[in-house]
């Protein structure tokens, strides 16, 4: 028995400490956003932030989320960020075959929570542990540009 | 069947290593540990352990908690800036924000991004354990003693990593810092190999040098022979044998052909950069 | 009417960005099993025995006995659903079990032991002499022209695997509906009805009794057109067996040990020059490694030689291609699909005899470029406008490729070292020679509800590249209706025909045309209100007949074309590689969607530049070394440059809105534009891609 904070809210797993938080999200909560790309930490498409960081949940130890704040997309979609984000990603046409984004929006969360007017190299370093083989990143890049431009007060 | 714990405290750790001894893992960040499926009877989860996290800095000595992580490090002023770069090329934001600086020690990888440099930094580990009375004890070791081979360290079953510290006046006084790891990519890369050099060169001498080198070999190889012999050269003397060290290194270096690079690569592309530093 | 091409917010984009698109991992079904493989641990042997741990109560295990017919059509039959005597590479499924709990099932799996008598393994592409394929055609008199050669040059390419590394592994689910004798698919893929043809087949079930749904995919790029089909019919057996739904999910590890690639080549070419500097004639051996199976290694090979001598008008030709069995992974399809070979070989050999001739790699280029009119090499025609002229004036305009080119011509010292490649390419759209009309004859319909809303059913998938968008854009379009009320569901082949796989740049030209004729016909009869349906069926374009014994024809109905252009520096000391630009110019007909071509174009560039690259796959002892993300590397956001990217409008009368094939063309400049730029830094020839820095400092020590 484990607790910490899910998208805001106070929760318990019953699964054993050493779980792989993806598996906690996805099977004991149905929290289907964060996917499985590689399950070694090297793509980024199970991300999520904990205390505000950007984690890969796959290498996670359920332990290490104790008493932490996790936030997957599905807790961050309902917000004004998130739908700037949804807008800029859409114009940019940063989605393609939409399985790393979940992934990528928060890592373009986590950086612009740091950094709400990135350059293009720090937005590329932020999003570099995220992979995309649709893309080529650039419109991606793009969408968070834009949304750094136009989320003036959000971040 | 698995038992965890995630201890509060380094007393109350090293109180569970001290029961469990071999049967007990360490875990931090799980970067390393997760990804490998390794496990054990005993897992002692450390992220909880605030004082792991603390860094400090004296005229003498960098004190870095086994408990920061690289981004924790990045982020602090204190630390060495040619440390901070190698940090910052590790992995990406997500591994770099739970992945330690201990853990890239501890997991004793030949190819760990920071070892090279943390060789010619002198960095030295601080263990702790627990005396007869349930005190802390602490013993210090050089991180190329600590590291004994590929997944092997001097850490006792009943010890783990406090701290590691770098002796500040040695790099402060550096003339030149230079350091590579050349990965497949500009992120997400293990290193096929990595390079680290620093010398202090006074006048037209070579006061200090210290040169390492990463994945090419089962651990860093750094040789304070070699080194001893060019210490108190001149630039001209340097410049004239230059050749000749390059060659001596060649002969010291045991890369291997993996999935990632050749040992021709490898060997090739450590003695230019090492040909290029010793440029001074 | 408001022009086509300007961008609309893509129609599935909310439900992908917000993680609600239901991926196949994503799929609960009550009930359902989880499952693992055992798989062969060698790359060739008989199996002698099979010894199964005792299954616990609700597990089961499926081989090839448990299958109505062993046999995964894919062209031809011979690769097996399940091997049963004999194991032809590592990791081919010998047994799938299923049960609740998947780390029981991969306990299980571990505790099952295979005895087999290893046999000799034929592990490299150049010991091998079975073929799955064989292909020659010629053009002129070659031999005349090679007596009269001013200069004749010879040269041998390789190329490596390829993965598609798609972000979503395979996966497939399957249910059988024990009362009414139906399997239900439910999955990740590109070709629902290849899917359906192969598990009624290896099922034994008829056309009524095997439904196929495409779950959300998560990229394809040819990785989902044929292998879906296998892992389809292995799960359909687990479930039908156990009774209960059967989840096959891979993971990342599994998924690049044993699935398709792109095929790894050898190509040995052969150049004869006149005295004014020009190729007379040309003769190319492409040979393939098709791995254990044939599978679609015929059909890739095909193209390989159709595009053999790239964008050039070469007199006299002559073209041999085989593609050869090895004890390795079989390989199949992937974007491009057997053109980057032979686009990478011809435009490295453009460099290398301009090089030898003390032509610029331009001006020699722009000697041998085909135009309208111009025979292809199998004796078909270019019927329509090529726009290289074009193409290259822009790709200058934007790169200033030729004044760099001259810059970096001049000695450079220092560590760093600058260069510049030029790539053009060509691909052919659609399917090689006759298939749509003679194979495929998809058919598409619109059906029109009572509240207005139109719904296209067809069988083509939306796999990223925005199928669903520019489907329903065309029909808008048309119909001069929002584009909110037009839908395209994901196909379920309960309900949409067969307008065949999503495959070869065929979905928007040849399906999209289709669904631009239904949409005119719904239109003519257009009544608010009322249900009404249209349908449309392919009709072939008057072309050249293709002829596959004589190889000769025209194998494609119409071109697209491009021009990329890589910069770079080279660290002299590591030889390692920073991209400083890269240009991408193209012929794709009409834009339907400039941010959707966009995005084909980012990628499918970043694609090619990675294949030429930093992608290396290869296998030791039959077994793929660089089998997970790991080690097999795909470019980062940070290995990336801003891309400059135009496109050319060159309307083709049988697309829709003129539009033509546009996923694959954009792959295939990156690999050949890349190598040449590091070939103008470093003043070495570099036939061998990936080319990584390890050759690239391997040709220095020579």
């Amino acid at each position: 028995m484990l607790d910490f904070i899910l998208n805001g809210k106070k929760c318990t797993s019953q699964l054993p400490p050493q779980s792989r938080l993806l598996d906690v999200l996805r099977e004991e909560f149905g929290l289907h956003a964060p996917k499985e790309g590689c399950g070694e930490g090297e793509c980024g498409a199970c991300a999520v932030l904990v205390d505000g960081m950007l984690w890969n949940s796959c290498i996670t130890p359920l332990a290490n989320v104790q008493g932490k704040s996790v936030l997957t997309l599905e807790g961050f979609r309902d917000t004004e960020k998130y739908k700037l984000l949804e807008q800029c990603f859409g114009e940019a046409g940063a989605v393609q075959c939409g399985f790393c984004t979940p992934g990528m929006i928060m890592a373009a969360e986590a950086l612009l929570r740091k950094n709400p007017h990135p350059q293009e190299a720090e937005i590329r370093a932020a999003i570099s542990g995220n992979l995309c083989r649709c893309t080529g990143y650039n419109m991606i890049i793009a969408a968070v540009r834009m949304a750094a431009e136009r989320g003036a007060g959000l971040w | 069947m698995v038992t965890t714990y995630r201890p509060a405290s380094v007393l109350e750790a090293l109180r569970l290593k001290q029961q469990a001894q071999a049967e007990a893992l360490f875990v931090a960040g799980g970067t390393d540990i997760m990804p490998s499926g390794r496990t054990a009877p005993v897992l002692i989860y450390l992220q909880g352990i605030d004082e792991l996290r603390e860094v400090s800095k004296t005229e003498d000595v960098l004190r870095m908690g086994a408990g920061c992580t690289y981004t924790q490090l990045i982020g602090d002023k204190r630390i060495p800036e040619i440390l901070r770069e190698v940090m910052q090329e590790i992995a990406a934001p997500a591994i770099r924000n739970v992945g330690t600086l201990a853990g890239n020690i501890c997991n004793a990888s030949p190819a760990g991004d920071t070892l090279p440099l943390l060789y010619v930094l002198d960095a030295i580990l601080v263990m702790g354990s627990l005396d007869e009375q349930g005190k802390l004890r602490t013993r210090r070791l050089g991180i190329e003693a600590f590291i004994q081979g590929v997944r092997r360290i001097a850490l006792r079953p009943s010890e783990m990593v406090l701290a590691i510290e770098i002796p500040c006046a040695a790099y402060e006084q550096m003339t030149k810092l230079q350091r590579f790891k050349a990965g497949a990519r500009k992120a997400q890369a293990i290193a096929k190999l990595s390079f680290a050099g620093l010398c202090r060169v006074e006048g037209d001498v070579l006061q200090d040098v210290r040169i390492a080198f990463g994945a090419v070999g089962a651990t860093v190889i750094r040789s304070w022979t070699i080194e001893a012999k060019m210490q108190g050269l001149t630039l001209t003397e340097l410049a004239a044998r230059r050749t000749a060290i390059v060659q001596e290194y060649g002969r010291i270096l045991r890369p291997i052909d993996d999935q990632r690079s050749t040992a021709a690569y490898r060997r090739q592309v450590c003695l230019n950069l090492l040909e290029d530093f010793l440029r001074l | 009417m408001e022009d086509i091409s300007k961008a609309v917010e893509r129609k599935d984009h909310r439900l992908k960005m917000s993680g609600r698109a239901e991926y196949t991992c994503d799929k609960r079904l009550a009930g359902m099993l989880y499952s693992a493989f055992v798989r062969s641990e060698i790359a060739h042997g008989r199996i002698l025995d099979i010894k199964l741990p005792d299954l616990p109560e609700g597990y089961v295990a499926v081989g090839g006995h448990d299958v109505y017919d062993n046999h995964l059509p894919v062209v031809t039959d011979e690769q097996p659903i399940f091997a049963v005597d004999e194991v032809c590479f590592v990791g081919e499924a010998i047994l799938l079990l299923a049960g609740p709990d998947l780390e029981t099932v991969r306990r299980l799996c571990r505790e099952t032991k295979v005895t087999y008598e290893e046999l000799p393994a034929v592990l490299t592409l150049d010991e091998a002499t079975e073929m799955a394929a064989h292909y020659h055609y010629r053009k002129g008199d070659v031999e005349a022209a090679f007596a009269q050669a001013a200069q004749v040059v010879e040269e041998t390419f390789t190329t490596g695997y390829q993965e598609q590394a798609y972000l979503e592994v395979q996966g497939m689910v399957a249910q059988w509906d024990a009362e009414n004798g139906k399997m239900h698919i439910f999955g990740s893929l590109q070709a629902p009805y290849y899917v359906k043809n192969a598990v009624m087949r290896v099922l034994g079930l008829d056309e009524g009794h095997v439904r196929v749904v495409q779950q959300v995919t998560g990229g394809g790029f040819g990785g989902k057109e044929d292998y879906p089909s296998l892992i389809a019919c292995q799960a359909a057996a687990a479930a039908k067996k156990a009774g209960a739904p059967v989840r096959v999910a891979y993971d990342r590890r599994e998924d690049m040990t044993v699935t398709t690639k792109r095929h790894p080549s050898r190509l040995h070419y052969v150049a004869t020059l006149d005295a004014q500097h020009r190729i007379i004639a040309l003769k190319a051996d492409i040979c393939l490694d098709a791995g254990a199976y044939p599978g679609l290694s015929s059909v890739v090979l095909q193209r390989s030689l159709n595009v053999a001598a790239g964008v050039y008008k070469i007199e006299h030709l002559d073209v041999d291609g085989r593609a050869v069995i090895t004890h390795t992974v079989p390989n199949g399809a992937f974007r491009g699909f057997g053109g980057p070979q032979s686009i990478f070989a011809m435009e490295s050999l453009m460099n290398h005899l301009a090089a030898k001739v003390g032509m610029t790699p331009l001006a020699f280029r722009q000697m041998h470029v085909v135009q309208q009119g111009d025979d292809t090499v199998t004796g078909g025609k270019f019927h329509q406008y090529v726009p290289i002229p074009d193409l290259l004036a822009k790709a200058e305009e934007m790169s200033a490729y030729s004044r760099k080119y001259a810059a970096y011509s001049q000695s450079q010292t220092g560590r760093y070292r600058r260069g510049i490649g030029l790539s053009l390419f060509l691909h052919g759209c659609g399917f090689t020679g006759s298939a749509e009309k003679d194979i495929l004859h998809a058919r598409v319909i619109l059906r029109k509800y009572a509240d207005d809303t139109v719904e296209i059913l067809a069988s083509n998938v939306d796999i990223g590249q925005g199928l669903k968008t520019t489907f329903s854009k065309i029909v808008a379009a048309v119909l001069n209706l929002p584009l909110e009320r037009i839908t395209c569901p994901n196909p379920d082949t309960d309900r949409v025909p067969d307008s065949g796989p999503t495959v070869a740049s065929r979905s928007l030209m040849i399906v999209g045309k289709l669904v631009e004729r239904a949409a005119r016909k719904l239109k003519a009869g257009w009544e608010s209100g009322k249900e009404q349906e249209a349908v449309a069926d392919y009709e072939a374009p008057e072309l050249i007949p293709w002829d596959m014994d004589k190889f000769s024809g025209d194998a494609y109905p119409a071109y697209s074309w491009g021009v990329n252009v890589v910069e770079l520096e080279e660290d002299r000391l590591t030889g390692m590689t920073k991209l400083l630009g890269v240009w991408g110019v193209f012929d794709v007909g009409k834009v339907i969607d400039n941010t959707v071509m966009l995005g084909q174009a980012e990628g499918g560039m970043l694609q090619g530049i990675g294949y030429g690259s930093m992608e290396k796959m290869e296998a030791a002892a039959g077994k793929i070394r660089q089998n997970s993300f790991t080690d097999y590397m795909i470019p980062t956001a940070m290995d990336t440059v801003p891309n400059q990217i135009a496109f050319i409008d060159n309307y083709y009368a049988d697309g829709p809105f003129g539009a033509k094939g546009a996923g694959e063309l954009t792959l295939l400049g990156g690999a050949p534009a890349y190598t040449a730029a590091v070939e103008q830094a470093t003043g070495k020839a570099y036939p061998n891609i990936p080319l990584t820095p390890e050759r690239i400092l391997a040709a220095e020590a020579k």
